[in-house]
C-alpha cells in the first residue's frame, strides 16, 4: 500500500471498526425508541451523547450503523462492478475484432440509459432490496469500468511480451489470466476508487427520496432525508449524518486520486 | 601542473556509465576528449566539477593545484571561478527571462565581489569584446539573439570570473558549419591569449586536431562486429518457409486494405542462418508475424518443418510454437513488467517440448547474474534485458530462432556483446536463424545468406 493512502484508508477502517463496537458494546440500538427522551441535542445528556431524533432513538448508533452500511454498499458495488468491468474489459481489449466491437457497443447502448430513473423505477415498481439496489448501481459502474480496463488491455496486449507468450503455445485464457490481468491491476484500483464513491451517493440519494430499503438500520441516505424533515428545531440529526458522509466520500476520494498519482508516477518512471 | 585526474569513473549504482579515465592538465595546455556518444564523454566532464546527476556517482581521484577535491564545497569553491564549464545548448543555460545585461552582471557579483562600479563595467566590456559581441545587444533577452551570439555570450558569461581551466561540452555541436568555425577560433584565441587550459569535448576530429593532445574515451568492448564466413549446409530439410505467402493490412475486421506482402517466397533451411535487409515499410516485419502464424495471411502457405501450419487445428500449432521462438527489437515491451525473471523464465521452460535447463542455468548461459532470478525486469538495464529475451527464446528449445532487429535498441557495446552470444548459442544447438537487421554488419557478423525485400516483395 502506498504510504500516502494511509491515512484515509485508516479512517475508513476505524470507521467501519466503530460499527462493530458500537453493535457489541453501545447500550442502545439504532431502532429503539426512548419516548421520553426525543429530540435531545448532542452533549447534552451523557447517555446519548450525539443527541436523540424525533422518537429518541440514539443518534451516535444511528450515524455509526448508517455509515457502515454506506461503506458496505459502496465496496459491495465496487467490487461488483470491478468483477463484471474487469472480464468484459479485458476480454474486449484483449481479443479484439468482433468481440470487441460486440461487447463495447453493448456498453454504449447501457450506458445511453439513464441510472437514476432506471434505478427510480425499478424501485417503485418492485420491492425495494438492497440486493436488487447493489446489483443496479454495481452493474452501471461496471460499463465504466469496462471501458477503462478495454483500454488498458488494447495497451497490454500490444506489447510484445504478450505476443512471446502466444509463442510459447499458452491459449488465450492463459494469456489473459497470466499475462493481461495481472498488468490491469493498478487501472483497475484507480477504476474501483471511482466507482464506490459513486455508488455510495447514488444509494444515498435513492434513499433520500424514500425508494432505498431503508429497514432497520439505513443507510447514511435515509438519516439525511429524516434529518431534512426535522431541521428546523434539530439541525443536529442532518449535520451529523452530513458529516459522517462527507468523511467517507472525501476518504475514497483521496485514496482514488493517490493511486492515480501513484499508477502515472510508475508509468512516468517505466518511460 | 593545475588539474589532476586519476581513474575518475562515473557509476550508477553498479553499472559503469564512464571511464576510468586518467590525465593531467597542464596551465595553458589544450586537451581534446573524444569518442562515441554513449562513451560517457559528458559524465566525465560533469564529474570534473562534481555536477553529476542525482543517482549517479563518481570514482577515482580529482585534483586541483594539489589539493583533492571531494566535497560540494570543493567543488563550489572552485566552480566558476577557477573552473569554467561551457555547456553544449547555450539556449538552455541562459536565463530565459534575464537580459544579457543582467546575468553578466550578476555572475560578475557573485565571483568578483570586490570589483568597484567602474572596474565591473570594464571587465564586462572586455567579456563581450573578447567575444566580439557588440554592447548594444547586452539589452537583449536570450530569445533575441541568434544561436552564434547566445553561444559567445554563454562564453563570456564563462570568462567573466576569468577562469584558468575552461571545461567546454560540445560548444559547438548546435551550431552549424561556419558557426561552429567561428565559435572553435574564438574559443581557441581567448584560451590562448589568456593561457588557460582548455578541456574540449567533441565528437568533430576537425576540433580535436587543434588541440595539444587528444584523449580517447571508448565502452570498453569491441564495438566492431566480426564477419561471418558463410558455410555449405549439411542437411537439406527446410526448417521454415513460406510459398507464395501474400498478406493484407486490414485495420477493422469489416475492412480490406493494402497489400503488405505480396506473394512472397522464402525459405531458410535448418541450421542456416539467414538475414533479411530492407528498408523500413518492406514487410520484413511483416513477413515475421506471418511466418510465426500471428498474422491472418490471404494466400500462399507457411510451413513448418514441413507442416503447413495454417491447416494444423489450432492445438496441435500450439504444441507446435515452442519450436520456433523470436526475439523482440525493445527488449522494454518484450518483457512482463509484473513477472518476476525466475517465473518468466519458468514460464518458458514449461513450454519445451524437451526438457529444457533450469532458469538459473538459462541466466548463466546469457551472461545474467544468478541472483536476478528474484528480479523484475524493471530493475535490468536494456541490454540486460535483450539477454533475458534471448534466454526465454532459447528455453523453449526452439530450432528456429526468428531476431526482429533484436540489436538496433541498443548501444554499440551492447549490440556486439548480443550478436556474439547469439551466434554462441545458435552454434551451440545449431538453430535456424532468421535476422531481420537494417544493419548491414549485423547480418554479415550472423548470417549465412542474406535476402532483400522492397515493396512486400523478396527482391
Amino acid at each position: 500500500m502506498p504510504a500516502s493512502i494511509r491515512t484515509p484508508a485508516l479512517v475508513l477502517l476505524l470507521l467501519v471498526a466503530a460499527a462493530g463496537l458500537c453493535w457489541l458494546l453501545w447500550p442502545h440500538s439504532p431502532d429503539q425508541p426512548y419516548w421520553d427522551r426525543a429530540l435531545l441535542a448532542p452533549l447534552s445528556n451523557w447517555t446519548h451523547p450525539l443527541g436523540t431524533d424525533a422518537i429518541g432513538r440514539d443518534l451516535l448508533a444511528r450515524v455509526v450503523l448508517a455509515t457502515a452500511m454506506s461503506i458496505a454498499i459502496g465496496l459491495c458495488a465496487g467490487a461488483l462492478a470491478a468483477i463484471i468491468g474487469l472480464l468484459v474489459g479485458a476480454a474486449a481489449g484483449y481479443l479484439g475484432g468482433f468481440v470487441d466491437e460486440l461487447l463495447m457497443r453493448a456498453v454504449d447502448v447501457l450506458l445511453a440509459l439513464p441510472l437514476l430513473l432506471i434505478a427510480i423505477l425499478l424501485l417503485a415498481f418492485f420491492e425495494p432490496s438492497l440486493w436488487v439496489l447493489m446489483l443496479l448501481v454495481g452493474a452501471f459502474g461496471a460499463l465504466d469500468v469496462a471501458r477503462t480496463m478495454r483500454v488498458e488491455a488494447r495497451r497490454v496486449a500490444s506489447q510484445e511480451f504478450v505476443l512471446a507468450a502466444q509463442l510459447q503455445g499458452h491459449n488465450s485464457p492463459y494469456i489473459l489470466t497470466r499475462h493481461v490481468v495481472p498488468n490491469l491491476r493498478p487501472a483497475l484500483l484507480t477504476g474501483i476508487s471511482v466507482i464506490v464513491p459513486q455508488a455510495i451517493l447514488v444509494e444515498s440519494f435513492l434513499a433520500f427520496l424514500g425508494l432505498s430499503p431503508s429497514e432497520r438500520i439505513g443507510s447514511l441516505g435515509s438519516l439525511l432525508a429524516e434529518g431534512v424533515q426535522d431541521m428546523a428545531y434539530a439541525p443536529w440529526m442532518l449535520v451529523v449524518p452530513a458529516l459522517a458522509m462527507g468523511t467517507v466520500l472525501l476518504c475514497f476520494g483521496l485514496i482514488g486520486d493517490r493511486l492515480r498519482d501513484a499508477r502515472r508516477a510508475a508509468r512516468g518512471d517505466e518511460a | 601542473m593545475s588539474l589532476y585526474v586519476d581513474e575518475l569513473s562515473v557509476r550508477s549504482g553498479a553499472r559503469r556509465l564512464a571511464g576510468p579515465v586518467s590525465f593531467e592538465l597542464a596551465q595553458g595546455e589544450t586537451l581534446a576528449l573524444v569518442g562515441a556518444s554513449g562513451s560517457g564523454k559528458s559524465l566525465t566532464a560533469r564529474a570534473l566539477l562534481g555536477l553529476l546527476p542525482p543517482g549517479l556517482d563518481a570514482q577515482g581521484t580529482v585534483a586541483w593545484r594539489g589539493a583533492k577535491l571531494d566535497s560540494e564545497a570543493d567543488f563550489r569553491r572552485w566552480r566558476g571561478a577557477q573552473l569554467a564549464y561551457v555547456f553544449q545548448d547555450a539556449a538552455s543555460n541562459l536565463h530565459p527571462l534575464k537580459r544579457l545585461a543582467t546575468q553578466l552582471h550578476e555572475c560578475s557579483i557573485v565571483h568578483r565581489p570586490a570589483l568597484s562600479r567602474a572596474a565591473r563595467y570594464e571587465a564586462i566590456g572586455a567579456a563581450l569584446a573578447a567575444v566580439r559581441l557588440d554592447r548594444s545587444l547586452l539589452q537583449r533577452y536570450p530569445h533575441e539573439l541568434s544561436g552564434g551570439q547566445r553561444q559567445r555570450a554563454l562564453l563570456a558569461l564563462t570568462l567573466l570570473p576569468e577562469p584558468t581551466v575552461l571545461i567546454a561540452d560540445e560548444p559547438t555541436s548546435a551550431l552549424d558549419a561556419t558557426l561552429a568555425g567561428e565559435t572553435l577560433d574564438l574559443l581557441f584565441a581567448e584560451v590562448r591569449r589568456r593561457g588557460m587550459a582548455l578541456l574540449l569535448i567533441t565528437h568533430d576530429a576537425t576540433a580535436a586536431d587543434r588541440c595539444d593532445r587528444t584523449l580517447r574515451l571508448d565502452a570498453g568492448a569491441p564495438t566492431s562486429l566480426p564477419i561471418r564466413r558463410p558455410r555449405a549446409l549439411q542437411r537439406e530439410e527446410v526448417a521454415i518457409e513460406s510459398r507464395r505467402l501474400s498478406v493484407v493490412h486490414r485495420k477493422r475486421w469489416w475492412r480490406q486494405e493494402a497489400a503488405v506482402l505480396e506473394r512472397v517466397d522464402f525459405n531458410v533451411h535448418r541450421g542456416e542462418r539467414v538475414g533479411v535487409h530492407g528498408e523500413s515499410g518492406s514487410g520484413k516485419s511483416t513477413l515475421a508475424m506471418a511466418l510465426l502464424g500471428l498474422k491472418p495471411i490471404v494466400a500462399g502457405d507457411v510451413r513448418w518443418f514441413g507442416l503447413a501450419i495454417h491447416e494444423l487445428p489450432a492445438r496441435a500449432l500450439r504444441r507446435l510454437r515452442p519450436r520456433v521462438q523470436m526475439v523482440f527489437q525493445d527488449p522494454y515491451r518484450s518483457l512482463n513488467p509484473v513477472q518476476r525473471i525466475d517465473a518468466l523464465l519458468d514460464e518458458a521452460r514449461g513450454c519445451a517440448y524437451r526438457s529444457s535447463r533450469d532458469a538459473t542455468s538459462w541466466l548463466m548461459a546469457v551472461g545474467l547474474e544468478v541472483d536476478m532470478a528474484q528480479r523484475y525486469p524493471s530493475q535490468l538495464s536494456g541490454g540486460q534485458r535483450q539477454r533475458l529475451a534471448l534466454a526465454r527464446a532459447l528455453a523453449t528449445e526452439p530450432e528456429v530462432l526468428i531476431c526482429d532487429e533484436a540489436t538496433s535498441a541498443l548501444d554499440a557495446a551492447n549490440e556486439a556483446r548480443i550478436v556474439a552470444l547469439i551466434d554462441q548459442l545458435a552454434e551451440e544447438r545449431e538453430l535456424s536463424l532468421l535476422l531481420i537487421s537494417h544493419s548491414a554488419a549485423v547480418s554479415a557478423a550472423l548470417c549465412d545468406r542474406v535476402v532483400r525485400m522492397a515493396g512486400g516483395r523478396v527482391v
